[in-house]
């Protein structure tokens, strides 16, 4: 069986006035069909570039260095925008966004606009379209879902109008759904009643969800698969179950002893990502790494196999 | 809504009377006596005495502002001493002249400013961005009434295309007068050839008058498009699929257009100052040739009434900058 | 100031202007010396009235054979004199009650702020125009009918930035240590709120030569024989459309030098406060 999405090898730079940015070098995710796969990573290690790229917007000055994103058995990256537009987006990519009321144009109706994406994607009428939105906002229990059409975004509470994006998401029954930290904007409660909602919701409308997030907590309580990206790389990638039981990148080691559900203390991981722009030799985490040994510093390491049955990106594993 | 618009109303208000206050202040601030002024040369001291207690000028000064604040308030503006009729008459007799030619280069302005400034953002420091604003500079910085003469001196003078002045070539007949509009009185009548006639006569002036909105316009779409640009609902809107062209026609436009719409309301100010200009040089019957008129004359009543009627009208224009914005956004209708 | 000048150099159009600005700077001060025939700032040579174009009159002559290549270049002169004037009185008004304004708060803030208001809604050219009818048409009361309405753009910049920087914490921290309120004003908020001050103040000399070219031109303004670009323009109606030459080089001059301190402005603007803002 094929997968639902597989990125392989994927490299973006962008052109900026300060130089060439290498945003993503060799990003890898699979995210197996009817699974979901939670990719992880602090801010600024290429989470949203991957977004980006697998929906085809990628911002001024972005080009594709190399790689494949495979999706039902075509690569994304040879569509034009046309036929990104009229084939992909929506109708067989659903997407959530991060904070859902800078998401939502403000000054036009929730219907409008969910309406407007479902006019060229969805088959049907627009009365067809209606019935689909009123039963979905239902199922997502959205209080009174044909006057919810009629307000504007500003007049629900966060946790509702994240409601409306995932009824949206799923509005033209796209079979995958791209999740950019969804629940980051909302309180603990809400956050929860929304993950279990979207782990209902992937086995009820039969998709694939890939959900980026920044938190191991949220990829503990909602991820099959998990994919952990540091500076633009896939460090290492595999079951959640396995990763989390013996996570065997040393950022992934780190990132998990820092995690407030599991550290002792409030502790960060020392030093920064390196920036885009200038990048050390070698292992790109080495300058951070609690065990680094003289070889990470100069060869970049290649991607070996853990005990756990993870890949990982580790001199220590290859 | 109807609570925001008399909000605004009220709001409103004490502009008004600071208007009022101002002109009545300006007036006295004026060492020469009026009545000296109105009696002449000629004028004895008696008629001095006579035309003072006419218009209540032996009055105490707070007095004489209640006087003249009750004149304004029922448009009473005294007489034009150069067509020796009430200037409130003059005024009514000429304002839809004026109307006309701002609404045509209001038009011009808004149905060219707003694509051009939408396709300048779009191509964001590229050719068309910088031709296009260097055009926009060039608009605010060119003096209209010299654009006035190039253009007559070209168009009029040297091809002939189109007329040089006036609003109606003087051998046709007008057509009889009745909401004062002559675009309109000629439909009103079924005289098409009036009407075209017009029309030909309107274009000089309008385009003229269109220049420096046509600028703003154009400046202020492109910079409230490229904010909008980089609003995260436009990559969700891109995300979702929308068409290219209706997502910057429709989605991203209406709300890249706040700024542009008071820009619509402050410009009001200068068409109106653009109009004194621009009508004397097309001999356009309107407000502004009045005014002219008046300037040449040292017609004091006529300035004093066209400058109430300026701030009233801005201040009327200001209000329904005020209605569209809340149309435009709902947000803001509900904080009143 | 020499980052000022290091960013402004990197825009291609801001420069331009800066350009323009310095040769009408340097026409101004030098155009005696520079113009072909200074004496026909007054002068007139009825034998050579109305010739077009020539190597000896680059620009043609006027009704009265005066070379107009010297005129435009010596109508510099007045039009900045008139531009700094203006300019300087109305920064010297609007300023202080600005600040003041933006200090104080109560009453007399409301007042000053409303003044500014009712002033702003009447546009500069009918205002200007009822004030010069006011006092008797001459090129003085030209220009104080400009100042009296260009102050209040400068207050309502002022009063903004003052507002802002009042509620600041280096200002309360400058209370907290004792220092004197006009100490605080004028040492610590004026320098802050100087540069949009400035930006306002280069944008409104070439709107200021723009108006005061109208003025002149509906004979409110500069009056005859002066060499101003609005009068000549005026003058030129009555040849048209046989001398072209006439009016075309004077309001040539009107629209480079405006564009310059706009493109200038703007420019600067852009430095200072990378939003787009209005300009006039």
């Amino acid at each position: 069986m094929i997968p639902a999405l597989k990125v392989d090898g994927l490299k973006i730079s962008i052109r900026t006035d300060e130089g060439i940015a290498r945003v993503l070098d060799d990003v890898s995710v699979t995210l197996e069909s009817g699974r979901i796969v939670g990719v992880v990573g602090e801010s600024g290690c290429g989470k949203s570039t991957l977004i980006r790229a697998i929906m085809g917007i990628l911002p001024r000055g972005a080009s594709v260095d190399g790689g494949k994103i495979w999706f039902e058995g075509e690569n994304l990256l040879v569509f034009s925008e046309k036929e990104l537009n009229q084939r992909v987006r929506a109708s067989r990519i659903g997407f959530i966004p991060q904070d859902p009321l800078q998401a939502l144009n403000p000054v036009f109706k929730i219907g409008t606009q969910l309406l407007e994406a479902m006019r060229w994607h969805a088959p049907g009428s627009r009365r067809d379209h209606i019935a689909r939105l009123v039963m979905l906002l239902g199922r997502m229990q959205v209080p009174d879902p044909a006057g919810a059409l009629e307000r504007y975004p500003h007049q629900f509470s966060g946790g509702q109008r994240q409601r409306l994006l995932i009824a949206a998401a799923l509005a033209c029954a796209p079979g995958l759904v791209i999740a950019d930290e969804p629940t980051t904007a909302l309180d603990v409660t809400t956050q929860h009643q929304i993950l279990l909602l979207l782990r209902e919701l992937v086995a009820e409308f039969g998709i694939s969800l890939l959900f980026v997030t920044h938190d191991f907590g949220v990829v503990a309580e909602l991820c099959d698969d998990l994919c952990v990206i540091y500076a633009g790389q896939t460090v290492e990638a595999g079951t959640v179950q396995s990763i989390l039981e013996a996570p065997s990148h040393p950022y992934t080691r780190a990132l998990l002893a820092c995690h407030p559900d599991r550290a002792d203390s409030f502790v960060g991981i020392p030093g920064i990502v390196p920036s885009p722009l200038a990048r050390p030799a070698g292992c790109l985490f080495a300058p951070r790494c609690g065990d680094v040994r003289p070889l990470c510093r100069e060869a970049t390491p290649a991607q070996g196999r853990a005990r756990s049955g993870a890949a990982v990106r580790c001199v220590q594993y290859s | 809504m109807l609570r925001f618009i008399l909000r605004r109303c009220i709001l409103v208000l004490p502009s008004l009377a600071g208007l009022l206050l101002i002109t009545f202040l300006l007036i006295h601030s004026v060492p020469s006596d009026p009545a000296v002024a109105m009696a002449g040369d000629a004028g004895t001291p008696e008629q001095i005495a006579r035309l003072r207690a006419q218009y209540g000028l032996d009055r105490p000064i707070w007095e004489q502002f209640f006087v003249y604040v009750g004149k304004a308030v029922t448009f009473d503006f005294g007489e034009s001493v150069f067509s020796r009729r009430p200037v409130a008459t003059d005024i009514l007799q000429r304002l839809p002249a004026t109307l006309e030619l701002t609404f045509a280069s209001l038009m011009i302005s808004i149905l060219l400013g707003v694509p051009l400034g939408v396709v300048s953002a779009l191509n964001h420091n590229t050719w068309p961005d910088y031709i296009l604003r260097v055009f926009s500079v060039l608009g605010i910085a060119v003096a209209a009434f010299w654009f006035a003469i190039m253009l007559q001196l070209f168009f009029a003078m040297d091809l002939g295309w189109l007329p040089l002045r006036g609003d109606l070539t003087s051998t046709m007949a007008r057509p009889p007068r009745v909401t004062g509009f002559l675009s309109l009185d000629a439909l009103l009548a079924g005289r098409w050839d009036v009407y075209l006639d017009h029309l030909r006569h309107l274009v000089l002036p309008a385009v003229t008058l269109s220049l420096g909105g046509l600028a703003t316009i154009v400046r202020f779409t492109r910079a409230g498009v490229l904010d909008t640009l980089q609003q995260d609902f436009v990559f969700y809107e891109r995300a979702m699929g929308y068409r290219w062209l209706r997502l910057v026609w429709v989605f991203i436009l209406r709300n890249s257009v706040t700024a542009t719409v008071t820009q619509i309301g402050l410009l009001f100010g200068g068409l109106i100052a653009g109009a004194v200009v621009v009508e004397a040089i097309f001999d356009w019957p309107g407000i502004g040739s009045y005014t002219v008129q008046a300037i040449l004359t040292g017609d004091k009543q006529v300035m004093l009434a066209v400058t109430l009627l300026v701030g009233t009208v801005y201040a009327v224009v200001n209000i329904l900058v005020d209605v569209v914005h809340g149309l435009l956004d709902p947000r803001l209708m509900e904080q009143g | 100031m020499s980052a000022i000048l290091a960013k402004l150099s990197r825009d291609v159009p801001a420069m331009l202007g800066l350009v323009i600005v310095v040769f009408v700077l340097i026409l101004a001060v030098f155009g005696p010396l520079i113009a072909p025939y200074p004496g026909d700032a007054s002068a007139s040579h009825l034998l050579r009235r109305l010739k077009p174009p020539s190597e000896a009159y680059p620009f043609g002559t006027d009704n009265l054979g005066r070379d107009i290549f010297s005129r435009v270049i010596l109508g510099a002169r007045g039009a900045l004199t008139i531009a700094l004037t203006v300019v300087g009185v109305a920064m010297l008004v609007g300023v202080p009650l600005g600040l003041l304004a933006g200090y104080r708060g109560g009453w007399l803030s409301e007042a000053i702020m409303r003044i500014t208001d009712v002033v702003l809604a009447i546009p500069q050219l009918v205002l200007a125009l009822a004030l010069a009818q006011l006092m008797s048409p001459s090129i003085e009361s030209a220009m104080l009918a400009l100042s009296l309405t260009y102050w209040p753009f400068f207050t309502r910049i002022v009063y903004a930035e003052t507002r802002r920087l009042s509620s600041a914490v280096f200002v309360d921290a400058l209370r907290g240590v004792g220092a004197s309120t006009p100490r605080i004003v004028f040492l610590h908020i004026l320098p802050n709120a100087l540069s949009p001050v400035i930006v306002r103040a280069t944008i409104g000399l070439g709107f200021t030569i723009l108006v005061a070219a109208v003025l002149g031109f509906l004979g409110m303004g500069a009056t005859p024989p002066a060499p101003d670009w609005g009068l000549a323009i005026a003058e030129s109606r009555t040849y048209l459309p046989r001398a072209w030459w006439y009016a075309t080089f004077p309001g040539l001059a009107i629209l480079i030098t405006v564009m310059g301190f706009n493109l200038l402005g703007d420019g600067l603007r852009d430095i200072v406060d990378p939003r787009i803002r209005r300009s006039r």
